[in-house]
């Protein structure tokens, strides 16, 4: 059963110059207790997905098309009163650089009362406190750190409050953003135990968003592959990574490092991503596909059924299997 | 609350007058002519000068001259005033509550107004009312302020007769205590020009930094966060004058300078009885020793304000207590 | 030789007129601005009498408090005198006070920010306690001080302005140049064995004109004004008729009570757009540094 359901999402850009077609018709399904990933390169729309969802955009953006289904209800149509009843009630964001996102004049404890405070409820202090101690136990900080300023803490810390902060209403959603990216990798595996944990005692549906899919591979129950604004790929975690089918899920895999696994080159995807200002009417990715047929320049692929759960864009996919050890053994110089 | 700051800062506020102090000393002793030459008529003979001299300590060595000066200037004997014939320190004492009633008030409804103000104008970013006022902010740096105060004091006072056209409170006019006099009517009325006169000119400052400030503000990302978080538009926009004001408060110390540098202007267009006016009809008089006393007076009363505001800063900002200042 | 004056020529005055162009405040500023400069030069042709010259009426009487006419266009002071002609005139002291005390605190202010930053250690600690010192003089009350003991005179409020307004100006400049000294193309120079010297006035010191220019024109608004201040109370030069005396005249016999706005208002208009003018050209510069700045 679907909790968020983002049907053909366009999100596009205003600037002076031209429309930049950031999110050009995105769909993603979580459901209840799942963890989700969304993976793609810097730039290719993935946060505005997020701040989509909320709608906390910037000025010069516009949800253009598409719907977005949480617990049954479009809430792009619904109106700002509305949203703010569902931010972080319902839905919780934690941003990318978490490290900035505390009021820097505002000790942790009262940033926790000024959140509790958008509730229409009006708890007495006291139980603020007690929930922000019980937040804090959950995510291993000591409680006596809610007197302190955010500059206090460092960085793992400061992302471990936003984790606290974001389940202060035990909202049934949260989205990340890049939540483990500015930290030592020792600390990232902590971040991402608590984050299972979590889920697993609170039953939270979590959608995470990073360029590293190595993270996502390590919690995620199904991740989705996005390049230039549209998806390319989507399967469960097991099955992406075994099978990968979409040209650019390859690269991807191969172009992090792997500790333990047989020695494979490191490969690079040479090129730039395309320019979202004036996007090319085939495939997104056909530009640095090593394996594109002149349909791909042509007219963008649909998104199509391989296997159960298992879908991808690309006219080439059921050939991939061959192609794969093909590029393999050709790159081996 | 950081001691070791206070302290160190106290220190460097001495340290300061003193500094000032010897400045003015030297200047006035660059000075072409001699301080005698008020006192001195042509038909002195040459042995009553050097009486004179000697009265005045002017025939010892440099050194003693600058130690006797210091020393009296840190027990506040700032000697007779050639034209009032008083002591110096009497007449100052009597003038500076005046200024300072003056510029107390205006500093505190140039950054109120200033503050508010430019927080209106970062909102409405991009619109008429922040152009305008970008505009009317400017020229009140660039018009020059007794002009200002010449043109209210023709439209407010002399055309529309709405208030008096100078001084401080009305002559002959009775109160029971200090305070029944602040809060009367009578001296509000002749605060108000002045005031506002000053506030056109100083009023720049407080709004483009504060404006600058929440431009930069508004789009950081703890301000993205609160938005998450579901705060209200009305709570996000405290939010980021809060943080917005930090840069204002830094810049007090300089608005306070600009505060009593204008005096003197202010206090002779309305006939304000301050210590600038006291400067510029003792410079006007050549009355030596008292105008020296009224510009070491504005210069501690900036520095020790500039003081003050340091340490307001200081606990506003709890980065800064937090770690040592170095400059 | 000839190629460096051109290169400087393209890299400083092309971005400038640029924004010239884009900016139409700058350029209105630009053309008050050259206008006043006219005004100035060609003062004894464009003025009807001169600034000090006591009109005299065919029969013997001295024409004084005059309301404005045909012949009197902003009509004339108690002592006869034509007020257009000393509006005139009175850009003379204006410019020639604003033009060099803002080079000077341009200069001053330059040099200190730039050896203040370069050589940085011990010499800076020095330079920049003090400015700091500068900083804690209240300028008004000195300037008022100085005329008192120095007399007053068209130069002496210049170099006093002058020795003391650097102070705005080099902080910022030695910010910059600690922040350009460690840029690639002045460690190159360096490592090729460049001298300091060298460095300084040859590398550093071009890409800090902007700045310098900046101040050089925020401090001639401010040294306009200052020249006002002082002869609005009576301190300043009594023979040279500028717009601070016409106010201090203007003033002292009561105009604002006798509803004389012919007289008290053109001086002070005067000052203010040619001061507002010299902070819009400065402005201008400002915005090739700040691009923040520039109203997105």
């Amino acid at each position: 059963m679907s909790l968020l359901h983002i049907e053909n999402l366009k999100t596009y850009y205003r600037t002076s110059k031209g429309l930049v077609q950031a999110v050009d018709g995105v769909s993603i399904d979580v459901r209840k207790g799942e963890i989700v990933g969304l993976a793609g390169e810097s730039g290719c729309g993935k946060t505005t997905v997020l701040n989509s969802i909320v709608r906390v955009l910037q000025k010069n953006a516009e949800i253009k098309g598409g719907r977005i289904f949480y617990n049954g209800r479009n809430l792009l149509e619904l109106n700002e009163k509305k949203m703010q009843k569902i931010r972080w009630k319902e839905i919780s964001v934690i941003p990318q650089s978490a490290m900035d996102a505390l009021d820097p004049v505002m000790r942790i404890e009262n940033q926790f009362i000024m959140v509790a405070k958008t509730d229409e409820r009006n708890k007495p202090r006291k139980k603020i406190s007690e929930r922000a101690e019980e937040l804090f136990s959950l995510v291993g900080l000591n409680k006596s750190r809610l007197k302190e300023y955010p500059h206090q803490f460092s960085g793992g810390m400061k992302q471990r409050a936003i984790i606290a902060l974001s389940l202060f209403f035990a909202p049934n959603m949260i989205l990340m953003d890049e939540p483990v990216t500015a930290l030592d990798v020792i600390v990232q595996n902590q971040i991402l135990n608590y984050i299972k944990k979590l889920q697993h005692s609170m039953d939270i549906s979590i959608l995470i968003v990073t360029h590293d899919i190595s993270v996502l591979a390590k919690i995620c129950d199904h991740i989705y592959i996005m390049y230039g604004g549209k998806i390319m790929e989507v399967a469960g975690t097991n099955e992406l990574f075994n099978n990968p089918l979409h040209p650019y899920t390859i690269g991807l895999q191969k172009s992090f490092p792997h500790l333990f696994g047989s020695e494979r080159k490191l490969i690079s995807i040479p090129g730039y991503p395309p320019s979202l200002l004036d996007p090319p009417p085939g495939c997104r990715f056909e530009g640095r596909c090593p394996f594109a047929i002149p349909e791909c320049r042509r007219e963008n692929p649909q998104m199509e059924k391989a296997k159960d759960g298992h879908y991808v864009a690309c006219y080439l996919y059921q050939k991939i299997g061959k192609l794969r050890e093909k590029a393999f053994l050709g790159v081996s110089n | 609350m950081n001691f070791r700051y206070f302290f160190a800062r106290t220190i460097r506020f001495i340290l300061s007058l003193y500094i000032v102090a010897t400045i003015a000393f030297f200047i006035l002793k660059l000075a072409p002519g001699s301080p005698l030459t008020q006192f001195i008529n042509p038909y002195f003979t040459i042995k009553q000068v050097e009486i004179l001299k000697r009265q005045f300590g002017l025939d010892k060595p440099l050194y003693i001259q600058y130690f006797r000066y210091i020393v009296s200037i840190s027990t506040l004997k700032f000697g007779r005033s050639c034209r009032y014939k008083q002591d110096v320190a009497g007449l100052i004492a009597d003038r500076l509550p005046n200024t300072l009633l003056l510029v107390v008030p205006t500093l505190f409804m140039t950054y109120i107004v200033g503050v508010f103000w430019g927080m209106f104008a970062a909102w409405k970013r991009g619109s008429r009312f922040e152009h305008l006022s970008i505009l009317v902010v400017l020229t009140g740096r660039a018009a020059p302020t007794f002009w200002v105060g010449m043109m209210a004091m023709a439209v407010l006072c002399f055309k529309l007769g709405w208030f008096p056209s100078g001084g401080m409170l009305s002559p002959g006019a009775q109160f029971h205590s200090f305070w029944s006099k602040m809060f009367s009517s009578d001296f509000l009325s002749h605060l108000v020009v002045p005031l506002v006169t000053y506030l056109f000119y100083l009023i720049g400052l407080p709004f483009l930094i504060m404006r600058n400030s929440m431009l930069e503000n508004i789009s950081k990302d703890f301000i993205t966060m609160h938005r998450f978080c579901g705060l209200s538009k009305r709570k996000i926009i405290s939010r980021a004058a809060r943080n917005s004001m930090l840069p204002v408060v830094t810049v007090i110390a300089l608005g306070i300078g600009y505060i009593f540098e204008g005096a003197p202007l202010i206090e002779t267009v309305f006939s304000w009885p301050g210590v600038g006016l006291l400067l510029v009809d003792a410079v006007t008089c050549r009355d030596y020793p008292l105008a020296q006393a009224c510009f070491l007076i504005i210069a501690v009363s900036i520095l020790f304000m500039n003081l003050l505001a340091d340490l307001l800063y200081s606990i506003l900002d709890p980065r800064i207590s937090a770690r040592r200042r170095f400059k | 030789m000839i190629n460096k004056i051109k290169s400087f020529k393209k890299e400083i005055l092309e971005p400038n007129l640029i924004v010239l162009k884009k900016d139409k405040t700058a350029l209105i500023c630009s053309i008050m601005f050259i206008i006043f400069i006219l005004t100035a030069l060609f003062a004894p042709l464009i003025a009807p009498h001169g600034p000090r010259e006591i009109l005299i009426s065919k029969d013997g009487k001295i024409l004084s408090y005059l309301r404005p006419s045909f012949d009197f266009l902003l009509g004339t002071t108690p002592l006869g005198q034509d007020i257009l002609s000393q509006l005139i005139y009175g850009s003379r002291p204006a410019l020639v006070v604003g033009i060099c005390a803002g080079l000077m605190v341009a200069t001053i202010g330059t040099l200190v920010g730039l050896f203040s930053g370069f050589y940085g250690g011990r010499l800076d600690n020095i330079l920049m306690w003090i400015t700091d010192i500068f900083f804690g003089i209240p300028f008004l009350p000195l300037i008022i001080l100085l005329a008192a003991y120095f007399g007053a005179s068209t130069w002496n409020i210049i170099i006093a302005v002058g020795f003391l307004l650097w102070r705005d100006a080099a902080r910022p400049i030695r910010s910059q140049v600690l922040e350009l000294r460690e840029r690639e193309f002045v460690q190159v120079a360096e490592v090729a064995g460049a001298s300091p010297f060298r460095m300084i006035f040859v590398h550093i010191a071009p890409n800090i004109f902007p700045l310098s220019t900046l101040y050089a024109s925020l401090s001639m608004g401010w040294a306009i004004l200052t020249e006002a201040s002082v002869s609005f109370l009576g301190l300043g030069s009594s023979t040279t008729v500028s717009w601070g005396y016409m106010l201090h005249e203007a003033f002292q016999s009561q105009a604002m009570g006798r509803g004389a706005f012919y007289w008290f208002i053109p001086p002070g208009i005067c000052i203010l757009l040619l001061v507002f003018s010299s902070f819009a050209i400065g402005r201008s510069y400002e915005e090739i540094l700040i691009p923040t700045l520039r109203g997105e």
